[in-house]
């Protein structure tokens, strides 16, 4: 499965993918590629500016255009007025000289139509003048003329009374002719003070729309900026949008191909086990086709049990934030097929789900099983048939160590009866052939037991224990001086010699090297036998030397061979066994024995021990 | 005078031929009674069967026991005799071709007082004989038995 994932990881790389990529491409449109987004901030602050900048300029022009229509207006009214105050004034006047002049009542008349009118225009003309420095002019002008008034009406009366002379010198008297004065002059200053007090309102309203213009001029090219700014950063946006469709583009390309390529059925499923999205790879075998299974739920789709299954695993990668493996089986058509899905937390509710066909390999380990079956069946078969035939040996070599001996000894003992019963009765070649007789049966009888020293040497349980070699070696060796008190061999034994193995295998391979090497020196009166150790490189090398007949090196390769004998049964007695069974006893204990010698200059027998950790005691 | 009987249970005739002409040889001039195999034996120990009406109140003062016997094993029949309040003080000797570990242990273990191989060689056989019998019967005190 490793190796899978592996394959997966080598052809995402080809491709440029990482596995964020393929996720993102499943879960979402591309949202994440696009590097950036519309500069709406920018924009809007730009829009504000520009919408806030022209508000205000278009209420101060507003603003300045009500003020100068206003002071328009009064300056027409006001300039009206002073003509009709400058008219009706000489009007009332000459009707008040008329009056005196000829009499007439009906210039009075007259003057009374005009006097209200005149009056009015007075009250506006101060109300507007109010609010220019003319104020004073104006109350010193209604004044005057509140005067002049009264003058003319007494004038009138004079007149009413038939004092035409009188009234005529009132209105030519020098009062008159002062109050007339002061009116004139009062009029004048109210109207200059208004001309005046226009000027300084245009001269401040031209200052205003001077200033209004320079904010204009500096405020412009800000903005004129800030626009062109706006426009670069919508354009930028714009070609990056465009770029990024176009990865975009490449890179679902690129995963389509990739899907198409993948074997595996990915799916991305919510903490309810509800299939959101299916990635369209190509799978081999898919249970239920993609549309079927958008938007349903595992439970709808699966068995009950192994859509808990399915729900346990999801839960536990929610909860755990790992990758779960889990394997299913699905029965579709009329196989049943094995899956492998890999479980991974995409977000806090959902996960993706990568599953596999791993049918042939549960095929592979079904057979794997079958055939470990199988081979335990066979094996168990042999070992019952191997522990048969050694329990047939062991009753084999029973049978040869009792039934084969009885027989012997009755030839051996019968022999033996007629030899001493009709002794007298028999020639000395009958004694000969029954001597003979009973040698050979004592000779088989050792052949007997060397052969079941030897079944017993290679099937004895074995102990792992300290033998000193030496120690034992040297009790052998008094065993065969007690044995042979007519000869004089001389032993020298190397001390110490310590190493881990069965003692009484260990005893019966040194005794029979030493009685080997005791029997073919018998004829050397000087015998020697040595025993002892030559440190090699790995492992320490043990021997037994004499300086016996020795033998030919070229059947060395014989000498450990069962039956196998380099003497004639007339030079040298034995079994020819005793050398196998010390072979096999060496190869017991893990260790090689071969052979040195020369004919008549002796044989040397070398031996390893596997555990030879104490070579030398201490 | 008390009968000092041998029994010896072996099945091979010429066994019992060379075992008792090794007796005569050594001088051991006790009566031997022969049993060829190990129910044989027992029925002469408790005088059934073909020895049915033995007087019983004479027991052998030796055992010699071949352990490949037909019917019941050696082994067996030395368990029994071992079993037996009567018997199983009467000095029983293992005397087998065997020299098997096996038998040995289980011989020693069942409650034989000796394990004795019989050697190929006559002169041997015979000198075993002699032993045993010096031994057995002559210097070794038999136990206190009330039969």
């Amino acid at each position: 499965m490793k190796e899978h994932t592996g394959a997966d990881k080598n052809v995402m790389k080809k491709f440029g993918f990482t596995k964020g990529d393929v996720i993102a491409a499943i879960t979402s449109h591309g949202e994440s590629i696009l590097g950036s987004s519309f500069p709406l901030k920018f924009f809007t602050v730009t829009l504000i500016l520009t919408i806030v900048l022209f508000g205000i300029f278009a209420l101060y022009v507003w603003n300045l255009h009500k003020k100068l229509v206003m002071t328009e207006i009064r300056d027409f009214r006001l300039q009206e007025l002073s003509g009709i105050i400058t008219h009706l004034d000489e009007a009332l006047t000459m009707s008040a000289h008329m009056t005196a002049a000829t009499g007439d009542l009906q210039w009075e008349v007259r003057y009374r139509n005009f006097e209200p009118t005149l009056d009015a225009a007075l009250k506006e003309t101060i109300s507007l003048a109010s609010e220019t420095s003319a104020s004073q002019a104006a109350t010193k002008t209604d004044i005057a003329k509140v005067k002049i008034v009264a003058m003319e009406n007494r004038a009138f009366e004079l007149v009413r009374k038939g004092n035409r002379n009188g009234a005529a010198l009132l209105l030519s008297g020098t009062d008159y002719e002062e109050q007339k004065l002061i009116y004139a002059e009062g009029v004048k200053q109210i109207t200059m003070a208004v001309q005046e007090s226009v000027k300084a309102v245009l001269r401040a309203q031209r200052r205003q729309a001077f200033m209004a213009a320079s904010s204009v001029a500096v405020a412009l090219p800000i903005l004129i900026l800030a626009w062109f700014g706006v426009l670069q950063t919508f354009r930028r946006y714009l070609v990056e949008r465009k770029q990024a469709e176009e990865a975009l583009r490449q890179s679902e390309t690129r995963l389509r191909g990739l899907f198409a390529s993948m074997t595996d059925v990915i799916l991305v499923m919510d903490s309810e086990g509800r299939y959101i999205e299916i990635a369209p790879t190509n799978p081999s075998i898919l249970y239920r086709p993609a549309n079927y299974l958008i938007g349903k739920t595992v439970h709808e789709v699966l068995p009950a049990i192994q859509a808990d299954v399915f729900l346990d695993h999801i839960w536990r990668a929610l909860e755990t934030g790992q990758t779960v493996n889990m394997e299913y089986s699905l029965q579709i058509g009329n196989r049943e097929f094995w899956f492998l899905a890999k479980i991974s937390p995409l977000s806090t509710n959902t996960v993706i789900l990568v599953a596999r066909d791993i049918t042939e390999r549960k095929q592979a380990e079904e057979e794997i099983r079958e055939l470990n079956a199988e081979l335990e069946k066979r094996i168990a078969e042999r070992t019952a048939q191997l522990e048969a035939a050694n329990k047939e040996l062991e009753s084999f070599s029973y049978s040869v160590s009792h039934d084969l001996r009885a027989p012997l000894r009755g030839i051996d003992g019968f022999s033996q009866a007629i030899l001493e019963d009709y002794y007298d009765t028999m020639d000395e070649e009958g004694k000969g052939y029954l001597n003979r007789i009973r040698l050979a049966s004592q000779h088989m009888a050792h052949i007997i037991d060397a052969l079941l020293n030897l079944s017993r040497v290679a099937r004895a349980p074995m102990q792992h224990e300290k033998v000193d070699l030496s120690a034992l070696t040297r009790s052998i060796a008094e065993d065969i001086e007690r044995a042979h008190p007519e000869r004089c061999i001389e032993f020298t034994i190397t001390d110490g010699i310590v190493v881990m193995g069965d003692l009484l295998l260990l005893k019966i391979a040194m005794e029979n090297l030493l009685n080997n090497a005791s029997k073919f020196s018998r004829n050397n009166p000087q015998a020697r036998i040595v025993f002892g150790i030559i440190a090699g490189e790995d492992k320490p090398k043990y021997y037994v030397r004499d300086n016996g007949v020795g033998f030919d090196m070229e059947f060395a390769d014989k000498l450990f061979g069962a039956f196998q004998r380099l003497h004639t049964r007339s030079e040298f007695e034995g079994t020819g066994i005793g050398l196998a069974t010390v072979q096999r006893i060496i190869h017991r204990h893990g260790g090689k024995i071969w052979a040195e010698g020369e004919v008549g200059k002796g044989a040397t027998f070398c031996f390893t021990i596997a555990d030879s950790a104490f070579r030398i005691a201490e | 005078m008390e009968k000092k009987i041998i029994l010896l249970i072996e099945d091979n005739p010429d066994d019992v031929a060379l075992t008792l002409r090794a007796f005569k040889k050594s001088n051991i001039l006790n009566e031997v009674v022969v049993a060829e195999d190990g129910v044989e034996a027992l029925d002469y120990l408790s005088g059934t069967g073909k020895y049915g009406g033995r007087d019983t109140s004479i027991m052998p003062v030796l055992i010699l026991l071949d352990l490949r016997l037909p019917k019941l094993s050696g082994l067996e029949v030395l368990k029994r005799i071992r079993s037996n309040e009567r018997t199983r003080l009467i000095p029983t000797v293992i005397l087998t071709s065997s020299r098997e570990e096996q038998d040995l242990i289980d011989g020693y273990n069942f409650g034989a007082n000796s394990y004795i191989r019989k050697p190929v060689d006559f002169d041997q056989f015979i000198e075993v004989a002699k032993q045993l019998g010096l031994y057995w019967l002559v210097l070794n005190e038999r136990p206190p038995v009330k039969i």
